[in-house]
């Protein structure tokens, strides 16, 4: 039993280490600026929730479990507004849509 | 034994992550680039914070975790709102 609760830990750890990998290459791979913020905050929320799920599974427990929740809930939170107010100032610039890449940009 | 591996796996990952936003940092075509790629770069930090707890069963980097992610908004709310056109053009004696 403690062995699987271990082994669930260390499967969701490294489940949150490949998202974040995946936001990391939706940041360099993708075409312009929207699709980069796409791949940041999703990928990245996705990332947080699995390593929090892997340290409720690693030290199990209302105090770990509480502030899991907390960190998580306000992760969720703040991370869309951030992405928000980024993309309408930075639209509001003219910053929209010139990728450094030239060609077809449905081929990236 | 799992463990080491798991967090071996993890770090690797995250450094990855990091070390491909950091090129976007880097080559960023604009500044909104640049602050999204240090946004990601800092929650890969955070990160590595939660894993170090993970691997050692230290709960206080859970609690560090989520003043670094409070701070984290912060931050990057302060620069964005820096960057906007009504910021830049200083207020209202503008026009």
């Amino acid at each position: 039993m403690n062995f699987l609760l271990e082994l669930f830990a260390a499967v969701f750890l490294v489940a949150g280490g490949f998202f974040a990998f995946i936001a990391g290459l939706g940041i360099v791979r993708f075409r312009d600026l929207a699709t980069r913020m796409h791949a940041a905050t999703k990928a990245a929320g996705a990332a947080f929730a699995l390593v929090l799920i892997a340290i409720v599974l690693r030290m199990p427990g209302w105090e770990i479990g509480i502030k899991a929740v907390v960190s998580l809930g306000f992760a969720f939170l703040t991370l869309p507004v951030a992405a928000h107010l980024l993309g309408r100032n930075a639209i509001s610039r003219g910053d929209r849509n010139d990728g450094d890449e030239e060609g077809d940009p449905d081929d990236r | 034994m799992i463990l080491t591996i798991a967090h071996a796996l993890f770090t690797a990952l995250i450094g990855a992550s990091i070390f491909l936003c950091l090129y976007r940092l880097w080559q960023g075509p604009t500044i909104a680039d640049r602050i999204n790629a240090a946004d990601v770069i800092a929650l890969g930090f955070v990160g590595l914070a939660i894993g170090h707890g993970w691997k050692t069963g230290n709960a206080v980097w859970l609690d560090l975790a989520l003043v670094a992610g409070l701070v984290l908004f912060v931050g990057t709310t302060a620069v964005s709102l820096f960057i906007s056109p009504e910021h830049l053009a200083g207020g209202e004696d503008e026009e």
